[in-house]
């Protein structure tokens, strides 16, 4: 079904966010225009008039969850919440059950935005400042009952959440294992507990100029150690692609991990330690490697090849899994 | 040993690629995975299953227990701690390194390099 249409034949999203401004929304003026990226969700960039002045909004549409993912009432709740604090991302102006409406920002939101930016430096700084003012939010200064409650132990809770995902599978996982096990070993004790976007990485950023626009994609919010972004954000199995696994630019694709911890610990105020962002960058992985089978199992059932084919790339994250695994036991050692 | 989606269903989700609009990197490399597996054949598959038998101790040439029990029950012991230290704790590493290797092998085999400790084992 074409994109717009699909958008075109159900009013939810539009009356919902005429109720919420306040003001009087009319009709689109063009045909939503759907926008590239999202492989769990699909967005369109949308015109109105809004008391007769064309304001441009995006929206975000799926009952699709997958793994730990949020609703999108919940996503509309944290993201919402991230804004008021001053993080960069697009308003959020309304949602339902299945979309979340929001400001329209500039910017594109592929990878190759993020490779491409002239000063990845300068990049890394300002996401770092904004990954440090999202980590402001504490459990004791904002109340989202959206979320679960925060983990006494985030890390003891996350092998106990994966242990159960992997005993839903039909055949067993030893490298994930392997990985799960040896976080049990000498764990960091559990710190400070923030408020973590979930996915931050690029393709969640939205780049205008070689600038941050706006931060993306809030489903996998929750309430965890602040270097379980920082951990994700150093994944090698997203960004080796165009890193081609080169330290130089571990965190994220742009600079390396020293840096971008420097550059955070200087916006947070707090001092990092290497160890914790190394136990949560294992734990990243196993992460990864969770959504892989469950995509997997998705692709196949839809019959959608690129989906299907996460499965056969396990094999990548397995191993960065055995190397980070010498890496924690050892660094432990 | 081999991770889903199985060669036959890769084969048919790459044939079928137009109906879903897979990009044409997904089908190649789709096929490209495929083609390797038949090149490779059993042998991989063969050399796991003995690994995993030599784990648990399985006389050679006797027939073998069912792999993906066996593998279960490696999985039960790792998380159980059972194989934190001891003498089996190198043998299982070494196992899971080259399983890990032979399975890039088929679905990446240029991304082998970039981890120096899938070297470690001797290639099936």
């Amino acid at each position: 079904m074409d994109g717009g249409l699909e958008v075109s034949e159900r009013a939810d999203w539009w009356l919902s966010l005429a109720e919420r401004v306040g003001r009087r929304v009319d009709a689109p003026v063009a045909p939503p225009l759907a926008l590239a990226g999202g492989t769990l969700h699909r967005h369109w960039r949308i015109d109105l008039p809004v008391d007769g002045r064309i304001e441009r909004f995006v929206l975000r549409r799926t009952a699709s969850r997958v793994l730990d993912s949020l609703p999108r009432p919940a996503e509309f709740a944290v993201q919402r919440a991230a804004f008021e604090a001053g993080v960069a991302t697009p308003e959020p102006l309304a949602c339902g059950s299945d979309f979340i409406v929001m400001r329209h920002a500039p910017g594109s939101a592929a990878p190759a935005a993020v490779r491409a930016v002239a000063d990845p430096d300068a990049l890394a700084r300002e996401l770092a400042r904004t990954l440090a003012c999202l980590h402001r939010l504490t459990p004791d200064r904002l109340a989202l009952p959206a979320l679960s409650a925060p983990p006494a132990d985030p890390g003891r809770a996350a092998i106990a959440a994966y242990r159960g995902v992997l005993d839903a599978r039909s055949r067993a996982y030893p490298v994930l294992e392997w990985g799960l096990r040896a976080l049990e070993h000498a764990p960091p004790a559990p710190r400070r507990v923030v408020l973590c976007h979930g996915d931050f990485r690029a393709g969640n950023f939205l780049i205008d100029d070689g600038r941050l626009s706006g931060v993306l994609d809030w489903e996998f919010a929750r309430w965890g150690d602040p270097c379980a972004d920082l951990g994700w954000f150093c994944t090698r199995y997203k960004g080796m692609a165009w890193r081609g696994g080169s330290a130089a630019r571990a965190a994220g694709g742009l600079v390396g991990r020293e840096a971008f911890l420097e550059h955070y610990a200087r916006a947070a105020g707090d001092a990092v330690e290497p160890r914790r962002v190394l136990y949560w960058e294992l734990m990243a992985n196993i992460r990864w490697a969770l959504f892989a089978l469950v995509q997997t199992e998705r692709g196949l059932d839809e019959g959608l090849l690129e989906r299907a084919l996460s499965g056969r790339r396990l094999a990548e994250i397995e191993a960065e899994i055995l190397a980070l695994t010498d890496r924690w036991l050892g660094a432990d050692a | 040993m081999r991770d889903r989606p199985d060669i036959d269903a890769l084969i048919a989700l790459a044939d079928a690629a137009g109906e879903s609009s897979a990009s044409p990197d997904a089908v190649a490399l789709a096929r490209a995975i495929a083609a390797r597996e038949m090149a490779a054949g059993a042998a991989p598959v063969d050399a796991w299953t003995a690994r995993l038998a030599r784990l648990y101790d399985a006389p050679e040439g006797e027939p073998a227990a069912d792999p993906a029990a066996l593998e279960r029950r490696l999985a039960a012991e790792l998380r159980a701690g059972a194989l934190d230290r001891g003498p089996r704790r190198a043998a299982v590493r070494a196992h899971l390194i080259a399983t890990v290797r032979a399975k890039l092998a088929e679905v990446a085999p240029d991304l082998i390099a970039g981890w120096p400790l899938l070297d470690e084992v001797a290639r099936p």
